[in-house]
């Protein structure tokens, strides 16, 4: 049985509310956050602000200003839930640390959001990263179909936050991906994202995925991690496994999919053939059981299988109900559902209204962007709308039969709506997914996944991430001159005794620390900088690094 | 399982559940659910939802990442 190696980062929405409620500098919020994390032990980390953990994951200020975990090279899908559920737990104390020492601080509040809904186009991330040793061109042919189908179970649902009316989504990201295949990550998002970054040495490739979200269900992530793993073990063995499932627009049929809570909708392969999700995921999972005996597959690749087959045909008997206290999509359709009927609406009494927005984003300037989408919700009177554009409303109300109190009332809806799905990610307490967890109505849990304590502070039993994780255990404490030191993926540095610890391997089983020969007058800065790492990697190169 | 020696041996691995999520499939354990679900999620919206929901999706404005 053959081992393998992923990592799942996830981007978090944040905010630090005054004791009026109001947003306190973000800019400030963020220096605060990272001297909390600095709190706990941890290593400088080389290449940025931030820090990489006692349990082997790193956490930063990420582009854009908001906090992340990248977690530790894991080898099993158990871990992949285990080590988010903690990065989520170490998210909580900082908060909870941040609103002790602050007295400005009334709630320190952190979203495992997917979008923004204040109009700004903004989506946070959870990406994934698998190990492999193959051509990295392959992946793209044979994994597509795979990602395209896979939301049915890994979408984190929502709404899509770029339409002027209210359209659930299987997968909140899904809108905000504008191609088949990409090398962007913060515009023109591809739903096959073509970095290929190793962080390792030569030899590997790390396939690095982007068009999903972050979920709560231990069984998604569980089944996203497990279920990909194992296609990519097929593909990187030389199996084929999207063969004759190739789509002619794999992000119209992903749109497709997104926009479908029963998973019935189907789309046309090439050779023309109409298929489910359902049906694409099932063909990827017919081919994993028939080599389960391979000795390329890991060893927790059929119970995998077993999840991976449950699911589907859980889906196919009757989604969304089927799975609705289970997959976060579901769960977050199902208390939607409600909340739209506790409000007199429906799903399909919507359309109307979406019809009418549709209509009202033509006929008003800068329709036609996102971060000016019209918003007639908080006018108190036709009064206040311009003739010009009040002329042109006046036909569409009449056409669509309503008022425009009715509609200003779909629009409070909207928000109302767009705040619950921003409250299910909330961290804490507060949290939406959290009371309803706590509540004990939630069929999410998966054995195994368990022991969030322990993955806090202590890092997984394989691979280099548990050589990095005892390294920061040991060397990262207050009281250890960790300015002496910093660390990487593939490295930790002591400046205090000129040595490397080497992580290229990322399956590296023992510490093995080189000496670095430095000149004698070598300028060397008690502190190091990515320059001093450029001067480490030289050395390593000329062969100046020795046992 | 000694969560200090975790490792990929799956013999190590605790039973998984016959459907996860489900804890069966009938029709009548599904309602079941849902309703359980629908009462804490009144319980839990009430105590989630703001007073002014758009003052409150403008104030979480966020460039956001990647």
């Amino acid at each position: 049985m053959a081992e393998r190696l992923f990592g799942l980062e996830t981007e978090y929405a944040y905010a630090l509310l005054d004791r009026a409620g109001q947003r306190i500098d973000p800019a400030q919020a963020l220096g605060w956050l990272l001297d909390a994390a600095r709190r706990l032990i941890h290593l400088p980390d080389l290449n940025s602000n931030g820090i990489f953990l006692a349990n082997g994951a790193r956490f930063y200020i990420d582009c854009g200003g908001h906090p992340e975990f990248a977690g530790p090279e894991l080898a099993n899908p158990w871990d992949a839930a285990r080590y988010v559920k903690a990065g989520e737990r170490i998210l909580e104390r900082l908060a909870a640390d941040l609103a002790r020492r602050h007295d400005a601080v009334a709630h320190a509040c952190f979203f495992r959001q997917n979008v923004d809904y204040s109009g700004t186009g903004s989506t946070w991330g959870s990406h994934e990263s698998y190990l492999h040793r193959n051509d990295p061109a392959l992946f793209r042919r044979h994994l597509i179909p795979h990602l395209v189908s896979r939301l049915v179970y890994t979408g984190a649902g929502g709404f899509d936050s770029t339409y002027p009316g209210i359209r659930f989504t299987l997968s909140p990201r899904v809108p905000h991906l504008e191609a088949d295949v990409s090398a962007e990550s913060t515009r023109c998002r591809g739903v096959f994202h073509t970095k290929d970054e190793s962080l390792s040495s030569s030899g590997y490739h790390r396939l690095h995925l982007l068009c999903s979200e972050s979920l709560f269900s231990e069984l998604g992530l569980f089944l996203r991690v497990g279920a990909t793993a194992v296609i990519v073990a097929m593909i990187e063995a030389g199996l084929r496994p999207g063969e004759g499932l190739a789509l002619p627009s794999p992000l119209q049929a992903m749109q497709v999919f997104a926009g479908d809570p029963r998973c019935q909708e189907v789309v046309l392969n090439a050779r023309g053939q109409p298929m489910t999700a359902s049906a694409i995921q099932r063909h990827y999972l017919l081919l994993a059981e028939a080599h389960l005996q391979s000795p390329f597959m890991p060893p927790w690749a059929e119970a995998v299988c077993r999840q991976w087959r449950q699911v589907i045909e859980r889906l196919e008997s009757g989604s969304p109900d089927s799975v609705a206290t289970s997959l976060d999509w579901a769960i977050r359709f199902s208390v939607f559902d409600k909340f739209l009927r506790d409000q007199g609406y429906s799903w399909q009494s919507l359309q109307k209204w979406n019809v009418f927005a549709e209509e009202v984003v033509k006929l008003l300037p800068g329709a036609n962007s996102r971060d000016k989408a019209p918003d007639l919700e908080t006018l108190s009177s036709e009064d206040e709308i311009p003739k010009e554009m009040l002329s042109k409303l006046r036909p569409q109300l009449s056409q669509q039969g309503v008022s425009l109190n009715e509609y200003k009332e779909f629009r409070a809806l909207r928000s109302r709506l767009f705040e619950l799905d921003t409250r299910f990610g909330q961290l804490g307490d507060k949290g939406l997914f959290a009371q309803l967890d706590r509540a004990g109505v939630l069929r999410h849990q998966f054995p195994g996944v368990d022991n969030f304590e322990h993955a806090m502070e202590c890092p997984p039993a394989t691979g280099r991430a548990n050589l990095r994780g005892n390294c920061v255990r040991r060397l990262g404490s207050a009281n250890c001159s960790r300015s002496a030191y910093a660390c990487d993926w593939a490295a930790v540095w002591d400046q205090s005794q000129h040595r490397v610890l080497d992580l290229s391997d990322p399956f590296a089983r023992q510490e093995d620390w080189k000496t670095v020969a430095l000149d004698s007058d070598s300028s060397l800065n008690p502190i190091l900088t990515p320059r001093h790492r450029r001067m480490f990697e030289l050395l390593t190169l000329s062969g100046a690094l020795t046992r | 399982m000694n969560q200090l020696e975790r490792n990929n041996d799956p013999s190590n691995r605790p039973p998984e559940p016959q459907a996860a999520g489900t804890g069966g499939s009938n029709l009548n354990d599904l309602r079941r659910q849902a309703a359980a679900l629908h009462a804490a999620a009144d319980a839990a919206i009430k105590n989630a939802l703001s007073a002014n929901s758009k003052a409150f999706n403008s104030s979480m404005r966020q460039e956001g990442g990647q």
